[in-house]
């Protein structure tokens, strides 16, 4: 956005926060909340970074390039040279960088694996597993057929996408699904996770006939990596502040409103989603592999393992800790 | 003095007028008629803005093709429609093709069937391979979904004069519960406020507007006349223009601007007839 829009749009907020204080703005204060049911939940994993060592204490980062991580083990099956690959090609940049918009997107539309593989004589771990599939789906990020791709969604288009692919108003793909936002809170990093819960306390305005609170969004997390070792889901939840959404005739969101941070954002501290998308599933595991020595019939072998009484049914004892795993 | 003035303001009001009834006339001529076993195939392309990926810089992504194939004309709501079928072509890797009916007097959209594989090579989770959404009829929008973003299927309401407000009715009163919430319909834009303009006899005038050798040839002939340009504004700094020529079948050349940046383009590339019946098989490539 250049600098006479965001003034402009600073100097509306402006105007509308004042309007608000003065006229008072709560008629009466409600609260939505909606999950994904348990079959089309999200698994936490790690986010595989690209950057071998850490700067600030120089620790291990745990990388898929690592000697005895994923791909020298799919390497040991298969003869490839899929290690030498991802040192080549996703070696370095920032501390940041790494694979979590591949991760997002295998965590929405692949169920979790849920315990060890011996391919080959070559065991492949939980997080071996976990690193595959998010390797396999790294070409997500450059795609032109996502389901929904949202630059600075306003607040009122997000929670209408919330309503219908978590609450299952009226989901794309027919069901319930996850969606992936950057959620970044720096300005220029990419922070994706799988969004699978939504919480919004609203009041109505009625001078404006709007709607403002908070939007909170619970998502799967990678920030650690025992997450990839584990099934268990490991969440944490962002909150926005908005205000100025207008709803439609039968109490829709529309496309509507403002983060409370388009007033004064400051670059560290983002308080409004960066980019709300989702790819579609892939046809096969060579749809959005960037790695080349990764190949389909090796990796069915290997992935091809979901235990769908589990993923679907979630009677294991496996499966994680939280609210929607009663 | 001022009576001096009078007859000119006369004729000025009369022309101001006249202009709009010739627009208005305008706007209902270019809406285009089709048969069934007409096809076009049409090139979109979309601006990445990056946010994605760690370390991605805003580009332009490779170009996607879509086959438009009328295959059936029938009554939604008993108003008369088009079934339009929109399949990928050539490189286009999208997984999923659609089915839209539109109303054949203004182009309403008036129902979307999304179509997807069931169940293929990963182990992703098993969904319907088709979902419905049917708009109402008493709701006129012009449609301009969020979702789908490189489909090239925003399509203005061929009627009513060059300025048109479209408004989804705003609730006044309190918060609903939720007891009352029932999708009926879902709405073909989530944007309070769709406004279109149509600007009869202007083109837009872009240097990526380059058009295919099919449809230059065309214009080349002098086949194409009556073009137009359709703006439609969906939300404050959101729009898309749209131009479109009577004798073609859909938009020639489309700009979408967000933020004063252009973040998608299309080029009509090539249309034609096939056998009644078969309108795809001649012009495959269909996944």
């Amino acid at each position: 956005m250049n600098e006479t829009n965001r003034d402009g749009l600073g100097l509306c907020c402006l105007v509308l926060m004042c309007m608000t204080f003065i006229y008072g703005p709560v008629a009466h204060a409600d609260t939505e909340t909606a999950e994904l049911p348990q079959a089309s939940a999200v698994w936490s994993s790690w986010y595989w970074p690209t950057l071998d060592r850490r700067p600030l204490d120089d620790q291990d980062m745990l990388n898929l390039y690592d000697d005895g991580e994923a791909m020298s083990r799919y390497d040991a099956f298969t003869l490839a040279q899929a290690r030498t690959w991802e040192l080549s090609y996703h070696f370095g940049g920032e501390v940041w960088y790494g694979h979590c918009h591949a991760w997002s997107a295998a965590s929405i539309w692949e169920p979790q694996p849920t315990s060890d593989k011996v391919c080959g004589g070559v065991t492949f771990r939980l997080r071996d597993l976990k690193g595959l599939m998010t390797e396999a789906y790294y070409g997500v990020g450059d795609l032109s057929d996502d389901d929904f791709n949202l630059y600075r969604p306003s607040p009122g288009i997000l929670w209408r996408i919330l309503q219908d692919e978590i609450r299952g108003d009226m989901p794309k793909r027919g069901k319930p699904r996850g969606i992936i936002g950057n959620l970044t809170t720096k300005l220029g990093e990419v922070w994706n996770f799988p969004i699978f819960k939504y919480e919004v306390e609203y009041s109505y305005d009625s001078f404006w006939q709007t709607y403002s609170g908070t939007m909170r969004l619970w998502y799967a997390s990678d920030g650690s990596r025992s997450y990839a070792d584990s099934t268990n889901l490991y969440d944490s939840v962002r909150a926005y502040p908005f205000s100025g959404v207008s709803f439609d005739a039968q109490g829709y969101p529309t496309d509507s409103g403002l983060w409370s941070d388009w007033l004064v954002s400051d670059p560290e501290n983002l308080k409004h989603p960066t980019l709300i998308w989702r790819p579609p599933p892939a046809a096969s595991w060579a749809t959005y592999c960037g790695n080349t020595q990764l190949e389909q019939t090796n990796l069915e072998q290997i992935l091809d393992i979901v235990d769908l009484d589990f993923a679907l049914n979630l009677t294991s004892q496996n499966w994680a800790k939280g609210s929607y795993r009663t | 003095m001022r009576k001096r003035y009078l007859p000119y303001l006369f004729f000025l009001i009369l022309a101001i007028l006249s202009h709009t009834l010739v627009s208005a006339s305008d706007s209902f001529s270019i809406c285009p008629s089709w048969t069934i076993g007409d096809w076009w195939t049409v090139d979109s392309q979309l601006y990445n803005r990056g946010g994605k990926v760690a370390g991605d810089t805003p580009h332009w992504l490779p170009k996607v093709t879509w086959l438009f194939s009328v295959v059936s004309t029938n009554s939604i709501e008993d108003q008369p429609c088009y079934q339009v079928m929109v399949r990928t072509k050539d490189s286009n890797s999208c997984p999923y093709w659609f089915y839209y009916w539109l109303r054949m007097s203004d182009f309403l959209v008036m129902c979307r069937e999304l179509h997807q594989p069931t169940f293929i090579g990963t182990g992703h989770r098993v969904m319907p391979p088709i979902v419905k959404q049917d708009y109402s009829k008493d709701s006129i929008m012009p449609f301009v979904p969020y979702d789908f973003p490189s489909l090239p299927m925003c399509v203005p309401i061929f009627a009513g004069g060059t300025n048109n407000v479209y408004r989804i009715q705003p609730r006044s009163s309190e918060v609903p519960q939720k007891s009352q919430r029932t999708v009926k319909w879902p709405t073909r834009t989530y944007s309070a406020t769709v406004i279109q303009t149509f600007s009869p006899g202007e083109k837009l005038q872009d240097k990526s507007m380059a058009l295919s050798s099919t449809i230059a040839a065309v214009y080349a002939a002098g086949a194409v006349r009556n073009t137009g340009l359709y703006t439609l504004t969906y939300a404050t700094n959101k729009y898309e223009r749209q131009a479109w020529s009577v004798g073609l079948p859909w938009h020639v050349y489309t700009e979408r601007s967000e933020n004063g940046e252009t973040i998608k383009k299309c080029w009509l590339l090539d249309y034609g007839h096939a056998d009644q019946g078969s309108p795809l098989t001649d012009h495959g490539d269909v996944k």
